[in-house]
């Protein structure tokens, strides 16, 4: 069993990590993962979900939460490519420049696309004018739930939702905060940015 | 099924993004998505809506004089994504 510590670390580091560890599974091989907060619990279950893993969780001294992955068939898709932490940090509600509204209809496009990659992202981080598409009235809503069943973790600037006055009206994903942001970016394999 | 949708395939992206205009201005929920290679030519955007709204769709594009390049329905069919084409309106 490949075991991995991660309490004290923000999700979705979590995530991230028992992602990369997942490549090293055969079927019937065991992943745990101590966290100690519910929001990597849930992530990790969505994970194993999109991931073809069997997930269980149990309480575990301290208030941790110890999840274990189980590979059912690593040929099904829970071994993952050790490099396909991707994160995608998008801070705009546009993709590139030139006609707002091509770019606003290119962005929800690109949307689309990462929920027919063969790996989808691990993250996909909002911020700024980018965190309108996780909001109530955002077209790409459906899209960004099919990549959350497919184990991808959204996040959003809570800074970024306030400033928007948008807060109540997420709709996909989780709030997180710059350390998490920096954090995330900089565990990443790689990153795709648009801004 | 909530699952079932219909695909408008444009000509142009114009087109397109004038279609989603006038979609919305009907009150019609729309998705963007990447045109299939399997969707024949045209613009690489598409606007998915759910199968039930298709009339109502088909009715604000002639409205609004803009070209669809192709309609087709988007399943699932033992987990795989399958596009029909579709008769147009004004056809069936």
């Amino acid at each position: 069993m490949i075991q991995l510590d991660m309490r004290g670390k923000p999700c979705p580091l979590p995530v991230i990590e028992a992602k990369k560890r997942l490549a090293d599974l055969a079927a019937g091989d065991e992943l745990e993962v101590v966290v100690d907060n519910e929001a990597a619990r849930e992530n990790l279950r969505k994970l194993a979900a999109g991931r073809n893993c069997d997930f269980r969780a149990e309480a575990a001294a301290d208030g941790a939460i110890r999840v274990v992955l189980t590979a059912k068939a690593a040929a099904d898709g829970c071994a993952a490519a050790p490099d396909d932490a991707v994160v995608v940090a998008i801070g705009t509600d546009r993709m590139g420049t030139g006609d707002d509204d091509l770019g606003r209809t290119l962005l929800k496009s690109f949307i689309f696309s990462l929920t027919e990659l063969d790996t989808p992202p691990a993250v996909v981080l909002f911020y700024n004018g980018g965190v309108h598409l996780a909001c109530d009235g955002s077209a790409a809503l459906k899209d960004l739930r099919t990549l959350t069943e497919k184990g991808t973790v959204i996040m959003s600037c809570g800074a970024c939702l306030n400033h928007f006055g948008k807060t109540d009206a997420l709709r996909v994903g989780t709030v997180t905060n710059m350390f998490a942001i920096v954090e995330t970016l900089s565990g990443a394999a790689r990153t795709v940015h648009l801004t | 099924m909530a699952d079932r949708e219909i695909v408008f395939v444009f000509p142009t992206t114009h087109n397109a993004l004038a279609g989603e205009k006038a979609l919305l201005m009907a009150g019609i929920d729309v998705r963007i998505m990447t045109r299939p290679a399997s969707l024949g030519e045209g613009c690489g955007i598409c606007i998915r809506i759910d199968e039930n709204h298709r009339d109502d769709a088909e009715d604000a594009l002639r409205d609004n004089d803009v070209s669809i390049g192709g309609i087709y329905l988007k399943h699932s069919d033992a987990g795989k994504t399958v596009y029909e084409e579709a008769a147009r309106s004004d056809a069936r």
